[in-house]
């Protein structure tokens, strides 16, 4: 008979969400029995470096770590690492992992994640995708100095690790489907300046560019592009976005929609079941529909707020979503979400060492940019969802 | 190893150990301390670290760069002695500093 064991809160998942969750849950004062279950080997540990500092060595896996081993135990935090969860009975609350053990729980919070998505027929050793540790770490080894790195993709992930694999003395070509950089995530001037960025750093960013077969050459992959002609690289990083990880709420029968289908309290569609950062699909006023979003500082916000609900706290009042990236030692901030299908009007203002750009929508700020601006940055934030000031 | 001492708005003192060459936020987040939120993990551009330096200890620290100085202008509760943790970089002279977590960053 396998160990049954038995938590008063078990949070599967422990990247951000999760281990912001159980820290809530004791800033909440929340005192019963909480299991943090973790899927890697890996003690938790931040993501956004992956692809920069920890690619190109200014940082390491120890410096990266979320929490010090020993501080789980003073919290009263019992975490396991190495052993996914295999399934969840929501009717019996009971969750079943790989390694045989059965946890009883009164509340289940899932901060499963995301995973990269994959392109058909392009696998192997040559071939990476940056979401863990272990991923990173190879690339890093695989990165030569002279030899090149195909990354397809320009979204943030792809024009990060660009940067960090010139850094490291790579060649670097970049192919994007859509035209011009972070398409759909940033204004047409932001896009513009950083591709320029990336130009003077040596980085062939091609955009507009379908490709339509992958080959390998004896020494590299060889991609076919649609207007003709062919691209090779010794190395291929595949960031052409992430796909929510809910094989175990579809196999518990919870109602998922690209992510798990939560309300504004994080609660999924079962009793007890909650679910929290890149694996949830929340409504989204701004957009108007539910949709998941990728950012560490939403994974805390949902994290905390779903510590809240099951502590009988008031959860943290709603703030506008912001994100992070950084290219080429400029930083770039953003908030708000923009709706794809509405026209958006941008007022760009240069500041001291870069730029702001306000993006307005149906006469409301719905997001802005800021580019080595974050006190423009800090002031603008809580305008999102405000009419222009005119002044 | 150096330590720092991180006063709480409720005044319970927490004493962490702080690796020469990390950050005090590297530290802070290292055990969890609450109100230490730092969203960007460290670039000082999110200003969620603000902490206010013992007058005793602030001098002892290298002035901020031009970056930190204006988003001090723009966090709740700034002092004069106020810094962002994650621009502290302990070194051995800085073993024992003390520090004060303002209210306003438990409310992030």
């Amino acid at each position: 008979m396998a160990d049954l064991l038995s938590t008063h809160v078990a949070i599967i998942g422990t990247g951000h969400a999760g281990v912001e969750c159980a820290w809530a849950l004791r800033a909440a004062g929340f005192e019963g029995d909480i299991m943090l279950l973790g899927a890697e080997p890996h003690p938790p540990y931040e993501r956004p470096p992956l692809s920069k500092g920890l690619l190109t060595g200014t940082t390491s896996a120890d410096r990266i770590a979320l929490r010090a081993g020993d501080t789980y135990e003073k919290q009263g935090i019992r975490y396991s690492a190495d052993d996914p969860v295999a399934s969840i009975d929501t009717a019996a609350r009971l969750i079943h992992t790989q390694a045989g053990r059965r946890i009883a729980y009164q509340h289940c919070v899932l901060a499963t994640g995301a995973s990269a998505r994959g392109i058909a027929g392009l696998a192997g050793d040559h071939v990476h995708a940056v979401r863990g540790l272990d991923d990173a770490h190879r690339l890093r080894d695989a990165i030569r100095p002279g030899h090149r790195l195909l990354i397809v993709g320009a979204g943030y992930l792809g024009l990060e690790a660009a940067c960090s694999a010139r850094k490291l003395g790579a060649e670097v070509c970049v192919l994007e489907q859509q035209r011009g950089v972070m398409a759909g995530k940033v204004s047409a001037p932001t896009a513009e300046r950083m591709e320029t960025l990336h130009r003077h750093a040596g980085i062939d960013i091609r955009h507009g560019v379908a490709v339509t077969g992958w080959q390998r050459t004896p020494d590299a992959w060889r991609a076919s592009l649609a207007c003709g002609g062919v691209v090779d690289g010794q190395q291929v990083l595949v960031s052409i976005g992430a796909v929510a990880d809910t094989r175990l709420a579809e196999a518990a029968g919870l109602e998922c929609r690209d992510g798990i289908v939560v309300d504004e309290q994080c609660r999924a569609s079962a009793p007890g079941i909650y679910a929290i950062g890149d694996c949830a699909s929340a409504y989204r006023a701004e957009l108007q529909r539910h949709a998941r979003v990728e950012s560490v500082q939403n994974a805390l916000m949902q994290a905390r707020t779903a510590a809240a609900v099951i502590a009988g706290k008031r959860p943290p009042a709603a703030k506008p979503l912001t994100f992070w990236s950084e290219q080429h030692g400029r930083r770039l901030q953003m908030a708000g979400l923009v709706h794809p299908a509405l026209p958006c009007d941008d007022h760009v203002h240069a500041t001291a060492k870069g730029w702001l750009v306000e993006r307005y929508q149906q006469g409301r700020l719905a997001a802005l940019e800021a580019v080595d601006s974050p006190v423009e940055f800090i002031k603008g934030v809580p305008r999102i969802g405000t009419p222009p000031v005119h002044v | 190893m150096p330590v720092a001492v991180f006063e709480m708005p409720d005044g319970a003192e927490q004493v962490l150990d702080v690796p020469d060459d990390w950050s005090l936020m590297e530290a802070a987040r290292r055990d969890g301390l609450e109100g230490i939120v730092a969203e960007c993990g460290g670039g000082a551009i999110c200003g969620t670290c603000h902490v206010q330096v013992d007058p005793r200890w602030y001098a002892s620290l290298e002035a901020p760069g031009m970056m930190e100085e204006a988003l001090l202008e723009v966090v709740p509760e700034r002092c004069a002695t106020s810094r962002l943790s994650c621009q502290v970089v302990m070194t051995p002279a800085l073993d024992g500093i003390r520090v004060r977590v303002p209210s306003s960053q438990l409310e992030l």
